[in-house]
């Protein structure tokens, strides 16, 4: 990328429905979004002419994301506060332009640096299955591994490194055995453990396996963060 | 009248389906009464119109008559417009399960509460998903079992210029364009809500609304011509056209999708009608007469278009855009607007000669996707009965032209079956896209040889009404598959791809194309025996018709075969495109002898008659070439 460039980094949340776009059409949206806005954003030459922007780290689909990073380059510096209007005036309902700031434009990437996600998952949970997910937790970390198995293959998650902040339970307040619970997780090089399949796994007594199935009613990426570490 | 959101009972189940995005609806630029209450509290607004594309979204969300009815319901007082796609399968059956009725995207109500209920009809293989949409739905399949004024269903769309086969589950048709006639349609409806009349005075009243057709006030004679039932009912509906396109404005804040749906570009459409007569396309004979928009409408309705919705692709839509008399101005001002930005141009439709390729080219930037040419015939015999008024020359001229400027793939396609045709013209095709394959390789460098690639695509000819084709039968099962195994046992260059489309479903179409009122037995009985995604190759299933067809007591070969007399009456002879029917019978006769006609946009005007019948005339930016 040529010297001269700025890179905004724009936050944003995604939330409602627009938690079931897939990876590839939130950054679809975002690009359209960048458009309309009219910021002068970088275009590159080739043979494909197109935005030069990065993605945050994905989500997948049904998981709502509160602080979401998107990095788009442009040609000219626009005060960040004039940016973050121009993007909010043309955003689409559920898709929140929460702040944007400027970055080095030689920075890593996104997927890189931002590898720290505080989740909350709202769930369903008897007395019982409560005590079993605790107990699932502190056997997980115990025993400091979680072998997973996904599309017929099997990953297996070192967790002393992979959770941060182990899930914490909160009933949520006149909602009878509905449940909040909050975990800090970081993705390394074999990429991000998901939550609820963290929290499936402990529902099994944290013993591995397919993991069973919890009555989840939402999941959302609080924060995305650089590792302090 | 109920608009209750749906929304809470449907999203549980849609992290389980394919693509939930497309459901979800939240698109900008879709419009909406009041958003903040996330359309459960709404205000109840006067007169909710659903229309209905019966595809999925994907298929649907681009199409343009959706967009243009949407808009202008929108711009009527106390109108609400919601669009309505088919769910997919796997949603149609939790929805079945769960007693979850058909839903609008915007308020996500049951499309049964609605007023209005507009279903716009591309081809005929939409037949079974209409009635799929309406069981979905929870309405009575037929117009006579249904009751009340509400919703009153409405077609329109190409399939409406044959309306009989599926007559018997519309209330009405709108015959032709439809942006005007939508508002006297409901302003007649509204009022009669008002009134308190019947469903049957509803009817009478809707009648006299020029280009609207009551299937239910008519008859059949003994000739099996359909008669008005009543005083003032008219005997022919002729179709309804803008005159003035220039003056209608261009949607330019459309409805951004999320989801992958085809043609997901900003689309703008830069002339109606094509009067280049090729004799077997209902587009193009219905279509008439041509209007262009004016260079400078078209150029701002780009700029606000791309500005309003962030796209990075424009479509400069039309039967045939090159034929657009300022073609080249348009594309030179718009390079010249959209230089720097990421946003290309693209042209559905190439001319087949060197100057559609320098069009193209003009606007190709760095992007070769890859051409389509439409020789349409392999001889040139075949397409001058055909009024195709291209030359081999023309057709190699162009390859060359196309592969000196960059391209390296390019798709040509042919028709088999049309009338007339012997095994010359089927062995034509293989030796001119032979030809043009040499030519191809000849244009580009040596070390470029390689990378060229060419196929060659053959539907069957599928008669439709009111076209000069419109008396001639398709040609039977076994004798389509002989000519697609001639065609496959011909010496095609190896380094070329055939692709041919599957004769039972062009059978089907053909069926229908031209079917009268008893066509609705047929159609019914399909959607009976699981047929629906007709147009969708991997679901068309063609013994679900073959079934349907014995319990309905059909042949699908004779009524795909069937040779109409000249002078017999026709299923749809009561419905008119403005096409004069003798202009029609002498199109005919000089395609059997080889005749070409000119195209009037240049050329002499050769009396089809539609200026006397829409009051209206080819209406150009400019002069055109020919």
């Amino acid at each position: 990328m040529a010297e001269g460039y700025f890179r905004l980094r724009i936050r944003y949340a995604k939330t409602g429905r627009l938690a079931l776009l897939s990876h590839l059409e939130l950054t679809r949206a975002l690009e359209r979004l960048v458009r309309r806005s009219g910021l002068p954003s970088v275009v590159t030459q080739g043979f494909s002419a197109h935005m030069r922007h990065a993605p945050g780290p994905a989500l997948p689909v049904g998981t709502c994301g509160l602080a979401e990073l998107f990095d788009v380059w442009l040609t000219e510096y626009v005060p960040a506060p004039v940016a973050r209007i121009a993007l909010q005036e043309v955003a689409p309902p559920g898709l929140e332009v929460r702040d944007v700031s400027y970055v080095d434009p030689k920075a890593r990437g996104l997927a890189a640096t931002h590898v720290v996600e505080t989740y909350v998952l709202v769930v369903a949970l008897s007395s019982e299955l409560r005590e079993t997910v605790r107990a699932g937790v502190a056997r997980l970390l115990e025993t400091g591994e979680l072998s997973v198995k996904r599309k017929n293959k099997l990953k297996t998650y070192d967790l002393k490194t992979a959770i941060i902040q182990a899930p914490e339970f909160m009933p949520v307040p006149g909602e009878p055995g509905l449940y909040e619970v909050t975990m800090t997780l970081r993705s390394g090089e074999q990429g991000s453990i998901r939550p609820e399949v963290l929290l499936r796994a402990a529902a099994e007594g944290g013993e591995g396996g397919e993991g069973s199935e919890l009555d989840l009613r939402s999941i959302t990426r609080l924060t995305l963060s650089e590792d302090a570490s | 009248m109920s608009d209750v959101s749906l929304w809470d009972r449907l999203e549980p189940l849609l992290p389980t389906v394919e693509r939930p995005s497309r459901y979800i609806d939240h698109e900008y630029n879709a419009r909406h009464v009041d958003f903040s209450s996330d359309c459960s509290t709404a205000p109840e607004p006067v007169y909710r119109a659903a229309l209905l594309y019966p595809d999925t979204y994907e298929i649907g969300q681009a199409n343009q008559a959706i967009a243009i009815l949407y808009d202008a319901i929108w711009r009527l007082e106390d109108c609400v417009a919601e669009r309505v796609f088919l769910p997919w399968i796997d949603l149609a059956q939790l929805m079945r399960e769960q007693g979850i009725p058909l839903f609008s995207l915007e308020s996500c109500s049951s499309v049964a509460g609605f007023d209005f209920l507009g279903i716009t009809l591309s081809h005929e293989l939409a037949a079974t998903n209409v009635l799929e949409a309406l069981d979905l739905a929870g309405i009575p399949l037929h117009a006579d079992e249904r009751k009340g004024l509400t919703p009153l269903i409405v077609g329109g769309g190409p399939v409406a210029y044959n309306p009989e086969p599926i007559a018997a589950f519309f209330d009405a048709f709108v015959i032709g364009e439809g942006e005007e006639v939508i508002s006297e349609l409901i302003a007649v409806h509204r009022r009669c809500i008002e009134e308190g009349l019947s469903r049957s005075e509803l009817f009478v009243q809707l009648a006299h609304i020029p280009g609207v057709y009551v299937p239910s006030l008519y008859a059949p004679d003994e000739t099996g011509a359909l008669l008005p039932l009543g005083q003032g009912i008219p005997s022919r509906i002729s179709k309804r056209i803008v005159g003035n396109l220039d003056s209608w404005p261009i949607i330019t804040d459309v409805i951004v999708p999320y989801a992958e749906v085809s043609h997901d570009r900003l689309t703008v459409e830069v002339l109606r009608g094509c009067a280049r007569g090729c004799r077997f396309c209902q587009a193009g004979m219905t279509g008439r007469p041509v209007r262009e928009r004016r260079v400078d409408t078209i150029v701002s309705a780009v700029s606000e278009g791309l500005a309003c919705t962030g796209f990075d692709e424009v479509s400069l839509t039309s039967l045939s855009t090159t034929d657009h008399s300022r073609i080249e101005e348009l594309l030179r001002r718009l390079n010249g607007v959209l230089e720097g930005t990421s946003v290309g141009i693209s042209l559905p439709s190439q001319r087949l000669d060197a100057f559609g390729i320098d069009m193209a080219h003009l606007v190709a930037g760095q992007r070769r996707a890859g051409l389509t040419f439409a020789p349409e015939a392999g001889t040139q015999r075949l397409r001058d009965s055909i009024n195709k008024n291209v030359s081999d020359g023309d057709v190699l001229d162009a390859v060359t032209r196309a592969f000196e400027a960059g391209w390296r793939r390019c798709k040509l396609y042919f028709m088999l079956g049309l009338p007339s045709e012997r095994d010359e013209d089927v062995l034509g095709i293989v030796e001119l896209a032979n030809r043009a394959y040499a030519a191809a390789k000849e244009a580009v460098a040596d070390d470029q040889r390689s990378k060229v690639r060419m196929s060659v695509s053959v539907s069957v000819f599928v008669p439709k009404a009111q076209t000069p084709f419109q008396w001639e039968g398709q040609p039977t099962l076994e004798e389509i598959e002989r000519r697609v195994t001639l065609l496959r046992s011909a010496r095609l260059h190896k380094g070329i791809d055939l692709h041919w489309h599957d004769p039972a479903a062009s059978r089907i179409e053909a069926a229908l194309a031209r079917a009268g009122r008893d066509g609705s037995t047929l159609i019914e009985a399909a959607f009976r025996s699981g047929a629906t995604f007709d147009a969708w190759s991997e679901r068309f299933d063609a013994t679900a018709w073959e079934r349907a067809a014995v319990l309905a007591g059909k042949d699908l070969a004779e009524m795909a075969e069937r040779n109409f007399e000249v002078n017999e009456p026709l299923p749809w002879g009561h419905i008119s495109a403005g096409l004069d029917a003798r202009w029609l019978a002498r199109e005919r006769a000089r395609a059997l002898a080889g005749e070409t006609t000119a195209d009037c946009s240049f050329a002499d005007c050769s009396a089809c008659g539609v200026c006397d019948a829409t009051g209206a005339s080819n209406d150009l930016a400019g002069e055109r070439r020919g």
